[in-house]
């Protein structure tokens, strides 16, 4: 078949994909399900805004007898907040990256046999360089977890190996000696 | 007037419904929400169906999707329609069901191959397509399903699914040239 005829079959098949109906009817409705799960949740309404009120005159009593602590306590608290926020972050920026890079080594390790020795010993050197540099962030955020610097350094890091990994990936036909 | 007219004035209608229900279903109204469930119910099942291939399993997670969504809403802030919120929620549910319940990473190869669990009949193309797409291996029948029928572009895709887009883009390449395949 030549790549026009298989173009016109694709071509074919797109267009009956873009057809498809945008709707499909379950066999039953699912709502009473639903309903019954949420509906504890919607229960909740009931107390809550006298959990809330009794939360706010607990709140204004602790602020009337110690407003220095309770300034305190707040400033502590968005600090704590802060930093679990940026830990969060670092951790799902961490899952995802080690995701790519697993997927990146993998098809790397599929190409070596059609890729110069040379090029992937640069390209495994460059990653060992960067895995190196975010190890040394790590350790030094270990020790001050509040160091904004040192966070933005460690984002730039995680970029840096994202930006190598996309453009080998787009340069693997030219490395190949396909281009 | 004329019915292009009619049909857009209609669609604004829904729209207006819609954002009432939203607001009254964030204040707690159930019943709002039970207006947004009837809205959307068929075009949640449609994407649940197509991503799980599977009938009873669509259901169990076109109700998983609206449960989020309950939970979520919330976080819906209107700066997309609120259809296009709870798609984006659905597709997450659903992925987040294949990586997580059954322990699989979406990365590598899929392990169940094409011709193993069919026919090798010749499908027709306006009658088997959903059969075509329904027998695709799990990963790329995902990836078609998000990028060719509901318009997701790859950097996306890899974000839902934790993989690089090179991957994605590989794997509907796989599934294009499986449906042709089935069709030629």
């Amino acid at each position: 078949m030549s790549g026009e005829e298989k173009d016109k079959q694709w071509q074919a098949i797109e267009q009956a994909l873009q057809s498809l109906p945008r709707e499909m009817s379950p066999e039953r409705s699912r709502w009473t399900e639903i309903a019954q799960e949420i509906a504890p949740q919607t229960n909740r309404s009931g107390w809550m805004p006298y959990a809330v009120a009794a939360s706010v005159l607990v709140a204004i009593a602790s602020t009337w007898f110690s407003v220095q602590t309770s300034l305190e306590l707040k400033s502590f608290k968005q600090q704590q907040f802060a930093y679990q926020a940026a830990q969060e972050q670092i951790q799902y920026r961490e899952h995802q990256r080690r995701l790519v890079k697993a997927s990146f080594v993998e098809n790397l390790n599929m190409a070596s046999e059609q890729l110069d020795p040379a090029t992937i010993a640069d390209i495994q050197n460059n990653l060992a360089i960067i895995e190196q540099a975010m190890l040394d962030i790590k350790a030094a955020l270990a020790k001050q977890p509040g160091n904004q610097r040192l966070n933005d350094l460690l984002q730039q890091t995680y970029t840096r190996e994202q930006q190598l990994i996309e453009s080998v990936e787009k340069s693997y036909p030219q490395l190949r000696g396909e281009a | 007037m004329s019915k292009k007219l009619v049909n857009l004035a209609s669609v604004r209608e829904t729209r207006d419904a819609v954002d009432i229900w939203v607001s009254r279903a964030k204040m707690g109204d159930i019943k709002a929400f039970e207006q947004l469930y009837r809205t959307f119910e068929k075009r949640v099942y449609a994407l649940c169906f197509r991503m799980a291939s599977n009938a009873a399993l669509a259901e169990e997670l076109m109700q998983e999707a609206f449960v989020m969504a309950w939970r979520k809403i919330d976080s819906f802030q209107g700066d997309s329609q609120f259809g296009t919120w709870l798609y984006r929620l659905t597709s997450n549910v659903v992925i987040s069901y294949f990586r997580v319940r059954k322990n699989q990473s979406f990365e590598g190869e899929d392990s169940e191959m094409v011709g193993d669990n069919h026919s090798s009949d010749k499908l027709d193309l306006n009658r088997d397509l959903e059969r075509a797409i329904a027998e695709l291996p799990e990963k790329a029948r995902m990836i078609l399903v998000l990028h060719d029928i509901e318009g997701y572009k790859h950097q996306e895709i890899a974000e839902k699914m934790a993989i690089s887009e090179g991957t994605s883009k590989a794997q509907l390449h796989r599934a294009r040239q499986l449906l042709k395949a089935r069709f030629a």
